[in-house]
């Protein structure tokens, strides 16, 4: 199977190492990793922001080469904040994520995402899962081939949780495209097909979800071991490590 | 279609502001025809020129600035870039001596820009609302104190009266050459401005989702920080400081595009235009032996509309 994207030598200065991936296409991949190893710098190098090194290719496109219109066909980025600084109303932001905006899509994004009664408030106007969920149709709108979420679940509500990997799962289905999904609620690692495990700044383990949580790295990144209820704090093995 | 209808009614306050009063020029064309046409182009067209000019590149400028720092209260003066372009253009005509209409226009868009960029330095890019209207309000009232000081100290003892007719915002006994210097760098800044409309627009996403998109959001940053002091210093240095037109028009556009940053500079532009034609042809109108500058005007008018744009954002922090 041909690739859909390739990642090489891509980091952020002081952030994330140099680092090479392969993406294909139809896989939901889970970004898992403690706070501050790099989770959010890997989405962004891979969104080419400013501050990114390295080149990545999307269908044979080098993203750095491609204008506005290719590019937001190819990839679609959604930053884990979720300040919106200017009050336009919600349809409209969410056809911002299209270069040639389409009623029809943009509809069923709203309709996906259950924004219906919320679409002429302005978007500073909506709580912040609500936000959340029309940052994710913009994100969505373009139907990109690599989709790159940052914690797009962590201000949801369960259902909204559940609703939106399903929604994520089933525009991937239909669109043959990826998304790699940055989460921290490991109990919903089984729905994901690949996992990439980040910690100091550099991919450490890269594989199925199941197996990586069995591995030692897991364990010894997170600083956490599997208890009889889900997880417990793993006794350092080291007292100055645990800052 | 709105367009259309929108240049027209432009073109024919345009026309009104050339032709009127309308009695001087007959009866000068009756004396002679040539200085009925003398009257007309050397005289009506710079003021019609520079109303339209400036007007349209406060309009646009102070767009740019408000999508730029995702601030509806930035705009050419809340910035103090008025101010600094003032205090530059003092610099170099009474104490450089520079004569130059046009070194002067440069002269006046160094002075906005390090206003700007003073700004920035201090408040930051993407800083909270008040703090960036208590920096701007800094870089003015600094800027204003040392352009008092130099016109205090100049070496012309008629430097205070003239420059009252020269920076208080007027738009009366400018030469064509004058109205050259202030409007071909103005108009070309807010042609590049207009280019980044749909930067402006996706900067609502925030600056990592433009760069993912193509965009370079730190050039585009120092792009529209330059072209809009280039544009506002080029006018300053010919008119003096416009106040609350570069804040209205854009809020105003706004309400024309449903509240689109970027998609507001064309229809701020046209806007700028349309009001400071009309207070000009007002403050003509009103006072026919004394020259009220028609800054004055736009400063009395825009205050309260400020205080309301204030007051709505209040509301909207408290929710």
């Amino acid at each position: 199977m041909t690739p859909l994207a390739i990642a090489r030598a891509i980091g952020i200065a002081g952030r994330l190492a140099p680092t090479e991936l392969v993406f294909e296409p139809g896989h939901l991949i889970a970004v898992i990793g403690p706070n501050g190893g790099g989770k959010t710098s890997l989405l962004r190098a891979l969104a080419r922001t400013e501050d990114a090194f390295g080149t990545v290719t999307v269908e044979g496109h080098d993203l750095d080469q491609a204008r506005e219109a290719e590019r937001s066909r190819l990839v679609a980025f959604m930053p884990a904040s979720r300040e919106a600084p200017w009050p336009i109303r919600v349809a409209d932001f969410i056809e911002l994520g299209s270069d040639k905006p389409d009623a029809d899509r943009t509809f069923a994004m709203i309709q996906s995402f259950e924004l219906e009664s919320l679409v002429d408030r302005p978007i500073d106007r909506l709580s912040t899962g609500e936000r959340a969920r029309a940052m994710l149709a913009r994100t969505l709108t373009a139907k990109a081939r690599l989709l790159l979420l940052d914690e797009p679940l962590s201000n949801l509500d369960p259902y909204w949780v559940l609703r939106t990997i399903e929604l994520v799962r089933a525009e991937i289905a239909g669109n043959r495209s990826s998304a790699l999904v940055s989460v921290h609620d490991l109990s919903l690692l089984g729905r994901f097909d690949r996992a990439l495990l980040v910690g100091y700044g550099a991919i450490i383990a890269d594989g199925d979800p199941a197996g990586i949580v069995d591995s030692e790295e897991f364990g010894a990144v997170f600083r956490i071991q599997s208890a009889e209820a889900g997880w417990s704090i793993r006794p350092a093995e080291d007292p100055r490590s645990s800052r | 279609m709105r367009v259309i209808l929108a240049m027209l009614v432009l073109v024919a306050v345009a026309a009104l502001h050339l032709l009127s009063p309308f009695g001087s020029l007959v009866e000068a064309w009756r004396i002679d025809h040539g200085l009925a046409r003398t009257l007309l182009v050397e005289l009506r067209l710079p003021r019609t020129l520079l109303a339209l000019g400036y007007g349209a590149t406060l309009g646009i400028s102070g767009a740019a600035l408000q999508a730029l720092f995702a601030n509806p209260l930035a705009s050419p003066d809340i910035t103090g870039s008025s101010s600094g372009a003032a205090l530059g253009a003092v610099l170099g005509s009474y104490w450089l001596g520079i004569v130059s209409s046009l070194l002067l226009a440069l002269c006046g868009a160094l002075g906005a820009g390090l206003a700007l960029a003073l700004l920035v330095g201090l408040a930051g890019r993407r800083t909270d609302k008040v703090r960036m209207l208590l920096a701007g309000l800094a870089v003015s009232l600094a800027a204003g104190a040392a352009t008092s000081l130099l016109l205090a100290l100049a070496p012309s003892p008629f430097a205070f009266y003239d420059s009252f007719e020269w920076l208080m915002g007027s738009f009366t006994d400018r030469s064509l050459g004058q109205s050259a210097a202030a409007l071909v760098p103005a108009g070309i800044a807010c042609g590049l401005l207009l280019r980044r409309s749909r930067a402006l627009d996706l900067m609502v996403l925030g600056d990592d989702v433009l760069a993912s998109l193509g965009h370079r959001p730190r050039r585009i940053g120092s792009e529209i920080v330059a072209l809009s002091a280039i544009g506002v210093g080029a006018c300053v240095s010919v008119c003096g400081a416009i106040g609350f037109v570069g804040l209205i028009a854009p809020v105003v556009a706004r309400g024309l595009v449903r509240g689109h940053p970027g998609r507001a500079l064309a229809p701020a532009g046209l806007i700028g235009a349309l009001l400071l034609l009309l207070a000009d042809l007002a403050v003509r109108a009103i006072a026919l032996d004394h020259a009220i500058p028609v800054g004055v005007l736009t400063t009395l008018i825009g205050t309260p509309l400020f205080i309301f744009i204030l007051l709505s954002m209040r509301g909207r922090m408290a929710s």
